[in-house]
């Protein structure tokens, strides 16, 4: 929340309403923010399905006579055309997905902060050559070649996706975390501790580095995000194997679920995948806030003065 | 400025996701018309993507219909009856000097589509072309020499016999003219986009989302065809083929539809008619047999024994696939050449006695449940290609059935190409595929079971892939090819040899006759094949069926 202060103009009378943006975040503050409520209970909620979930359901591949049944108390959400119940195929997908997200969101951060925020400090030769491989890797179209590189790779399963995608994921974030680091890199106080004699690794770990900690954060959501998606996707368009939304959806897309009528098969992962993205884009957006001040959106101070 | 970098990153990522996703929800069906005349009609042969002109017959990317209705083979060898051959642009043949020599009566009055006469040399000049051509030689044909002795008759010398491929010089070689042909220079790229043929139709109209076949009025069987023309239609994704089927605005298709009497007959059950043409491929799993422990007979056996067909058809396969007999021969099209004793008998389902021979094989349950012998568990993982959603539910079904007799059972989904390379190296516990054959009783044998067609484990197998060996089946196989196609008696004793091999070792594990089913509508066409009345494989797909199908079509009412 920024503050109002009073200031006084050349007449020496106080004006109120000016807004000074903060320059420290203001991590209480945000835990009042509704958007981060809501992002982390929607997302919280999912990431406990995903760990407990398919220790409560039973197996979510077993098949039987039950074929295409719409939701009722036996089957929650109906079953699929091998007579697999939707609900315990959602449960099991959900860790899958979520998985593949973390997994992404870890390796894409951590890629992207040590060629990022090592590039940006260091400057020079390695500067440029780390910026270059990043740039090359942004300019590539990701989805594609992400379709080419599973097709070639022969091992299926969560963790191979999530490496993968990881490929493509990182070098927005490092573009990012570089600009930042070479504004912070050229502040007083990273000189200060420069010519008291501090070693390089030591200023980018404690004085860089707890300065970038938002940013990252963000990065971090928003690379999960894209992890999701992008798994969902090559699932969809039948490489993904790892047990996710997207292979319900690629499940139910080749069984022709949509023209037999048979909404509770794909409605609950396509929601799944909506909400999970909603969830974790409320909790970039009040990271971002915390930011980037001119984002925030503060209780409009009443103009008192004379306009 | 991050914020907005973030937000486009994420926006530019959701819309990549609904293009990738997107594309199978945008179909493109074309200007539909049955017209007033009603005689061009509409099919689907799976096109899903914009139609590129090729109409090189010698291509496999050749649009479908080149093949058969643009151009003609000699004769038609008749997919949906065994033994049923028709005579097209030959009238007859003879073998000679043991089957290294052919010779084709040529049909008279035959013209090429821009009015020129066909002849004789047209077809020497076509498997001149072919042998001079490795590119074009795709089944492989000795050709030495062909040579029009007369403008009605040819004769092909080829380096060694060829009794077991008559199907394939005389129904798959397309004949080209040699006034077009013998001026290009090089005749596997090219794409032939003004094609002359002798076939029934010729192309009308070219366009990347439909193009239309006509009528050729020079046509030779007199008579025919008489529907005025065929449009073929392209659909982005299997929803909207289906729509448009049930809609009425395809005549004939080549889709898959779950519950087809829901989605398709029930819409207009007067007209919307059915086909499953269950004869092209049957679906198997097979083991590695030189891996431990598939070169074990009671190991294959037991898990046969324990595989639940019937479920696994009406679950994995929506019911249409058909029971798959033992002699690994789609019944009842080569029923024939069955060994009678083995022409009903079934791959049994009996869970117990899968596991009474596997104890009897000295295999012994462990404490989780799965059998092992001397150390080793009875447990293998099956290759299948990802996003082949039937087999992976296929597997998941017979994964359980086979967990409830104490074998475990895990399933690997690789790349097509990795599937491709693996199957061919050997590198696999048990792949599931398809097999198939090139039309003949001997190609569905020599294909899956002759080991000069397997290699050793790491080399490159070209068909035989389970690495199946046995000295009976190859000598059966090396005297069918010694004997004249009409010799049946013969060459169904050496059939009865291979099948008694095949029945007692089952070295593959056959699952199904796997199901094409085909669409049609009566509304606008007439004397489409039945079941009973089969004068041709319905498949709408390039190859030599669909031309006998086309023009032996009539304007319905």
């Amino acid at each position: 929340m920024a503050t109002v202060e009073t200031q006084r103009d050349v007449t020496g009378d106080v004006v109120p309403g000016v807004v000074v943006p903060d320059r420290r975040p203001r991590w209480r503050g945000l835990l009042r923010s509704r958007k981060l409520a809501s992002g982390l209970a929607i997302v919280g909620f999912f990431a406990v399905v995903a760990v407990l979930g398919p220790l409560l359901v039973g197996d979510p591949n077993l098949v039987s006579d039950d074929r295409l049944l719409a939701p009722s108390a036996e089957h929650l959400l109906g079953t699929t055309t091998t007579g697999q119940d939707v609900f315990r195929q959602l449960v099991a997908a959900t860790r899958g997905s979520m998985l593949v997200g973390l997994v992404v969101g870890l390796l894409a951060t951590v890629v992207s902060v040590l060629v990022g925020v090592l590039g940006g400090y260091a400057g020079g030769h390695a500067d440029e050559s780390l910026s270059l491989v990043s740039n090359v890797f942004l300019v590539l179209p990701g989805l594609p070649l992400v379709v080419l590189i599973t097709d070639y790779v022969q091992t299926r399963g969560a963790l191979a996706i999530a490496l993968i995608v990881s490929i493509t994921a990182w070098a927005g974030s490092a573009r990012v975390l570089r600009a930042q680091t070479l504004s912070l890199r050229s502040r007083d106080y990273v000189d200060a501790a420069r010519v008291s004699g501090e070693p390089g690794w030591r200023i980018v770990t404690f004085e860089i580095l707890p300065n970038l900690l938002p940013l990252i954060a963000a990065q971090f959501v928003f690379a999960v995000v894209g992890g999701i998606l992008t798994e969902a996707a090559l699932a969809f368009l039948g490489l993904g194997g790892s047990g996710s939304w997207g292979t319900m959806l690629y499940f139910a897309q080749n069984s022709q679920a949509l023209s037999q009528g048979a909404w509770w098969w794909f409605v609950p992962p396509g929601l799944c995948i909506a909400l999970v993205g909603a969830g974790l884009a409320l909790i970039n957006f009040s990271l971002d806030e915390l930011i980037n001040p001119r984002l925030r959106v503060p209780r409009r101070p009443r103009r008192t003065g004379p306009a | 400025m991050r914020p907005t970098l973030a937000r486009r990153l994420l926006a530019a990522l959701a819309t990549a996701t609904l293009v990738a996703g997107g594309t199978a929800g945008c179909g493109d069906d074309g200007d539909r018309s049955t017209d007033a005349e009603g005689k061009i009609i509409n099919v689907f042969s799976g096109a899903n993507a914009g139609f590129v002109p090729n109409f090189n017959p010698f291509s496999q990317n050749s649009v479908a219909g080149t093949m058969s209705v643009l151009y003609e083979a000699l004769l038609y060898f008749n997919g949906a009856r065994a033994d049923d051959v028709q005579p097209q642009l030959a009238t007859g043949y003879e073998f000679a000097d043991n089957g290294r020599r052919l010779n084709f009566t040529i049909r008279e009055g035959v013209k090429w589509s821009d009015g020129k006469p066909f002849s004789a040399e047209d077809v020497a000049f076509t498997f001149t072309l072919i042998k001079d051509n490795p590119k074009l030689n795709q089944n492989g044909l000795p050709i030495v020499e062909a040579v029009a002795t007369d403008p009605t008759h040819v004769t092909l010398t080829f380096s060694q016999g060829v009794y077991t491929r008559l199907n394939l010089i005389a129904g798959r070689t397309w004949i080209v003219p040699k006034h077009i042909w013998s001026t290009i220079a090089d005749p596997s790229a090219y794409t032939n986009e003004k094609p002359v043929g002798t076939g029934a139709f010729t192309v009308a109209s070219f366009s990347q989302q439909n193009y239309v076949f006509e009528r050729n009025p020079n046509y030779w069987e007199s008579g025919k065809p008489k529907i005025r023309g065929m449009r073929f239609h392209q659909f982005a994704s299997a929803d909207s083929a289906i729509a448009a089927l049930a809609a009425g605005q395809l005549d004939w298709a080549g889709s898959f539809i779950a519950d087809i009497d829901k989605q398709y007959v029930s819409k207009d059950p007067e007209h919307n008619k059915y086909l499953n043409e269950s004869q092209l491929y049957l679906t198997n799993l097979i083991p590695n047999l030189d891996r431990a422990p598939f070169d074990s007979g009671a190991v294959r056996r037991a898990i046969s024994l324990a595989l639940d067909r019937d479920q696994i058809i009406r679950l994995a396969f929506s019911g249409y696939g058909k029971e798959a007999s033992p002699a690994q021969l789609p019944r009842p099209l080569w029923d024939d050449y069955i060994k009678p004793e083995y022409k009903d008998r079934k791959l049994e389902f009996d869970p117990a006695r899968a596991e009474q021979t596997l104890q009897a094989d000295g295999w012994a349950k462990g404490a989780d449940g799965v059998y092992a012998k001397a150390g080793r568990r009875l447990s293998f993982t099956v290759k299948v290609v990802q996003g082949y959603n039937d087999y992976i539910s296929a597997l998941q079904i017979m994964g359980q059935s086979l967990k409830s007799v104490g074998i475990e059972m895990k399933t690997q989904e690789v790349s097509f190409t990795a599937f491709s390379t693996d199957q061919q190296t050997g590198d696999f516990d048990v792949i599931i595929t398809n097999l198939y054959s090139e039309g003949t009783a001997y190609s569905w044998y020599s294909r899956a079971f002759a080991s000069k067609t397997t290699a050793p484990l790491g080399q490159q197998a070209g068909s035989n892939y389970g690495r199946f060996r046995n000295a009976a089946v190859d000598a059966a196989l090396l005297a069918m090819e010694n004997t004249p196609p009409d010799q049946r008696d013969a060459i169904r004793e050496h059939l009865f040899k291979i099948q008694d091999v095949i029945v007692e070792e089952l070295p593959y594990i056959p699952i199904q006759q796997s199901s094409s089913l085909i669409e049609y509508r009566t509304e606008n066409i007439g004397n489409f094949p039945t079941e009973q009345n089969h004068y041709a494989l319905t498949t709408p797909y390039n190859g030599p069926d669909m031309g006998i199908v086309a023009k032996n079509l009539t304007p319905a009412g």
